[in-house]
């Protein structure tokens, strides 16, 4: 079994060792950086895109790509051919989840506001799907550079009730966090974010799921793989994190629910956990 | 609806059928952006969005608290009401607040007192800006038209009724009013704006701002004038030219550092007509004073994720005053510098408890050779501790406490104890206590004026510090369905040590006044603001106080024919607050383009202090409308509106002696505002 690392930093490392924690001891893992050749083996797993991406350009062995977003998954696989199999457990929530997080976070939203670049490149329908079930709807606003975030924020943010942030590193990043969150603020507009990360900097919640996570289904898939020498369908995370920020939501008089009542409210709505 | 049946489609469309026309054209937008966009960016589809490490932005000292957990009743006066009132400046806006008084000496010295009893040099209150203390010596209070601050560069107005040193510092007797501007990320651009009136109503202001990966600022540039009341026998207009600069620049993911720099220059005018001296001319000619003042402010701010962080920061203040008085002396002036150094640091201890505590160093040098007899210099030293403790979700305490050398040689420990209760999550009760210090400006200190032939001024006794005990209870109240929120509080504020006017002999014929604790008041009332929004277009805020005050005398005057006068002023202390006052501001929004507003003031009958006669009743009406154009904040769009100040021509006069005694009224004022965005 080969464990393809995309990087070396915290969130791998935090995937190994869970992984290797949660494993039998008779399966052997040899751990490679994305470099160079794969080398045939019973199952590669890759962890992240780029190892995903290293993966994929030496097809001998089935893969498993985990803790790698829908979309990038997509754009890599999807329509290619993969003698030996391939499949995913990805690191985003799906939009279902998240928007049923959303709701049991903030029941009363009415206009879910959406930043989005030119490169964006999500399937955005069941967003608009499930925010529409909840009786919402979803303002979304381009951003077409940098420069023009500013404009761009004032005029979403003036129109929303709740600002939803997505995987899109040209709009959501470290220097231009500052800006959003203190903008978003100003306009007494909460932030949902992506990950701890985002509550750390000021969102007020956010629902992930972490790499220790991921590393205790991808055990399972594998010990699986092991006993039928087959690969399931690509998939969600089964288990998620929510950090809810209780400062910034005092701040806003905003009354957040507990996580168990924000879990219980997602269950109903066929949010939660599967 | 039901959900979109085809899980694994590739684009947005995969599902259109199932999705309102309006999704379907905000998807095709959106994928219309995709198609000009071949080449694939793998850092927007990476893992990367989600292991990103960010600076923590909305740390404790930028999160403003709600108002249903705060210690203290406190009004949040925001941009759209400052907007919204038509105000061209800041104390203006002031009158948005319960029992707040404000006054005009002249055209050109507008003043705000909290609970009335005052003079024009209203010196109960703490006045902070970006932390920034503006309470000057050597008279105290704050000279508001000098204060390099303009007017939109305000991100909201916190004034917290009743004494607040265990979070606000020294000086807070009776209240604080904590001026926050906007970030320097708020802009990103340029823009002109440009006013006209009558009154010789004008200015010009330009801004400019950028916000960039590690570094935002912005600029403002303004130049504003009026010619005061525009009243023949006084000489009260004004000119002020004014650039403040705020940027901040981020060194890494937890610390940054917050740099400010204003600098104002004005002429006023100065001189009354009306006065004439037996040996001819004027005995307050017609001249101009020349003021500057500047400020730089630096805050480095350390803050952690796990919700610590520490703020240190310095500023200096200097302010001039020149007055070309030709008659008298050749030249009145003075010139006063502050330095002050603080620490703060925010620790909380788990969900329930989070404890503030930090220590300022001040230096404040006064140099005015015809007040004191040779250059003034105070060192004060605070330290506060300030614990928020939350026992349930639905009670919560604040405790804290202030100790203060105020370097005349007197150490006091102001504390404070309040306890919120949530009846319900949208009903709070609120009970609190707390005591509080003022201590002697260094004029009723240190003032030494006895060259004068006529009212020196010379201290010879020592005078303490004023002191107040403050009661109260309050209420708040979210009706959600109904669009309706209320803050209402009845108060009870002590105050003894009141300092007071002392004549004595020195030598001679001539009384030489010097400063005691003489008076006790003690403030009763009830104040409330009851805000209503209904639909999404209108928005009311109606402000209503009722007041009391009784005067006892407590001190020994030194000369015992000066006792009935000290009685006097007991006897007519009810007058010092005006009996009812309040204030509604009503916003309208007719279209998307188009807003009303307009204000209603209401002011009972008021002596201030040291004005011969009272204030009789005001009423005055202020309305505005505004029409905005183009995208917001892109480059070409703007607005242009329209302002009237006393629209029905309300004879009220104001507090100054002068324009009563002539039978002057504040006159209708209107202008006319374009800005226009670059």
């Amino acid at each position: 079994m080969t464990l393809l690392l995309g990087d070396s930093s915290a969130p791998y490392q935090a995937f190994t060792e869970t992984l290797r924690q949660r494993l039998p001891a008779s399966i052997r893992l040899s751990v490679r950086e994305p470099n160079g050749s794969v080398g045939a083996s019973d199952l590669v797993v890759a962890v992240g895109m780029k190892a995903a991406e290293s993966a994929a350009s030496d097809p001998r062995s089935p893969i498993l790509a985990v803790m790698v977003p829908k979309s990038g998954y997509d754009s890599l696989f999807l329509g290619q051919k993969m003698p030996q199999g391939i499949s995913a457990i990805y690191l985003d929530q799906p939009w279902e989840r998240q928007v049923d997080f959303l709701y049991a976070v903030l029941p009363d939203v009415e206009r879910v506001g959406l930043l989005y670049s030119p490169e964006t490149r999500l399937e955005i329908s069941p967003l608009l799907n499930s925010v529409a079930n909840h009786g919402g709807s979803v303002v979304a606003q381009s951003v077409q550079s940098a420069e023009r975030l500013f404009s761009s924020l004032e005029r979403v943010l003036s129109g929303s009730d709740v600002l939803l942030a997505i995987p899109d590193s040209r709009i959501y990043n470290a220097t231009s966090i500052r800006n959003i969150l203190l903008t978003s603020y100003r306009h007494e507009v909460p932030l949902i974010g992506l990950s701890q990360g985002y509550v750390n900097a000021g969102a007020l919640a956010a629902i992930f799921t972490l790499p220790e996570q991921i590393a205790e289904q991808t055990a399972k898939q594998i010990v699986a793989f092991e006993q039928r020498r087959g690969l399931a369908a690509p998939s969600y995370p089964e288990h998620f994190t929510i950090s809810l920020n209780n400062q910034v939501a005092r701040s806003l008089e905003i009354r957040l629910p507990s996580e168990s009542d924000i879990r219980k409210r997602m269950r109903n709505t066929g949010g939660a956990e599967r | 609806m039901g959900r979109c049946l085809h899980k694994k489609a590739k684009t947005i469309f995969g599902c259109e059928s199932m999705i309102p026309f309006l999704y379907r054209l905000l998807a095709a937008i959106i994928y219309a952006s995709l198609l000009g966009q071949p080449s694939w960016a793998i850092d927007a589809s990476g893992e990367q969005s989600y292991f990103e490490e960010f600076p923590v932005v909305l740390s404790a000292s930028r999160l403003k608290q709600p108002q249903s957990e705060a210690p203290s009743a406190m009004t949040v006066i925001d941009r759209e009401m400052i907007v919204a009132s038509g105000a061209r400046n800041v104390v203006d806006i002031l009158r948005l607040v319960p029992g707040m008084y404000v006054g005009y000496d002249s055209g050109n010295v507008p003043f705000a007192s909290y609970h009335g009893a005052t003079d024009q040099y209203a010196r109960r209150m703490q006045v902070l800006i970006d932390g920034r203390t503006v309470y000057l010596p050597p008279v105290g209070g704050v000279d508001w038209l000098d204060i390099p601050l303009h007017i939109g560069d305000i991100e909201r107005i916190e004034v917290i009724r009743g004494p607040a040193a265990a979070s606000h510092g020294a000086n807070s007797l009776q209240g604080v009013i904590s001026i926050i501007t906007r970030d320097a990320v708020s802009m990103n651009g340029a823009s002109v704006a440009l006013t006209q009136g009558n009154g010789g109503i004008s200015e010009v202001t330009g801004r400019l701002g950028q916000s960039g990966d590690d570094l935002d600022y912005r600029l403002t540039l303004s130049n504003r004038s009026d010619h005061g009341y525009d009243l023949k026998i006084i000489n009260d207009g004004s000119r002020t030219s004014q650039l403040n600069l705020r940027s901040n620049y981020r060194l890494n993911s937890q610390d940054s550092i917050d740099f400010q720099l204003g600098y104002s220059d004005g002429i006023r005018g100065a001189g009354n007509m009306a006065r004439f001296n037996p040996a001819g001319g004027f005995t307050e000619p017609p001249r101009e004073i020349k003021t500057v003042s500047d400020y730089l402010q630096i805050d480095w701010l350390h803050a952690l994720s796990d919700g610590n962080e520490f703020k240190l920061n310095y500023y200096h203040i200097s302010r001039s005053y020149l007055d070309n008085m030709p008659v008298v002396i050749d030249k009145q002036g003075y010139q006063i510098h502050r330095h002050e150094l603080g620490l703060q640091h925010t620790l909380p201890q788990g969900e329930h408890n989070r404890l503030v505590w930090g220590a300022n160093v001040r230096h404040d040098t006064a140099d005015d050779p015809l007040t004191f007899r040779s250059p003034q210099a105070l060192n004060v030293f605070q330290v506060f501790v300030h614990d928020e403790m939350r026992f349930s979700p639905s009670l919560l305490a604040n405790l804290g406490a202030m100790y203060e050398d105020d370097g005349m040689g007197h150490r006091n420990w102001s504390p404070r104890a309040t306890l919120n209760y949530h009846v319900t999550p949208e009903h709070t009760i609120r009970a609190g206590a707390s005591m509080a210090y003022r201590s002697p400006v260094m004029f009723e200190q240190y003032a030494d004026t006895s060259y004068l032939v006529s009212r020196p001024f010379k201290n010879v006794r020592s005078v303490n510090p004023e002191k107040i005990v403050s009661k109260e209870i309050g209420y708040l109240g979210e009706f959600k369905e109904a669009g309706i929120s209320l803050d209402a509080r009845i108060y009870q504020d002590r105050i003894s040590d009141y300092i007071f006017l002392d004549p004595y002999v020195a030598a001679g014929p001539v009384l030489t006044f010097g400063f005691a604790n003489l008076l006790a008041e003690s403030h009763e009332g009830f104040e409330s603001t009851l805000k209503f929004r209904w639909g999404e277009r209108s928005n009311l805020v109606f402000n209503y106080a009722h007041q009391r005050v009784n005067c006892a005398a407590t001190g020994i005057m030194t000369l015992a024919a000066f006792i009935p006068r000290l009685q006097a002023y007991v006897n007519q202390c009810s007058l010092l607050v005006p009996a009812d006052s309040g204030s509604i501001l009503l916003t309208q929004q007719l279209t998307p383009r188009l807003q009303f507003s307009t204000g209603y003031y209401h002011q009972e009958k008021v002596q201030v202090l040291d004005a011969q006669w009272p204030q009789n009743l005001m009423r005055r009406v202020d309305m505005r409308m505004a029409y905005t154009f183009g995208h917001q904040g892109e480059p070409g769009s703007g607005d242009i509106s329209f302002v009237v100040q006393n629209a029905f021509q309300d004879n009220y006069t104001e507090y100054s002696n002068v324009p009563q005694k002539a039978g002057f009224v504040f006159n209708r004022r209107f202008y006319l505002n374009a800005t226009l965005e670059l």
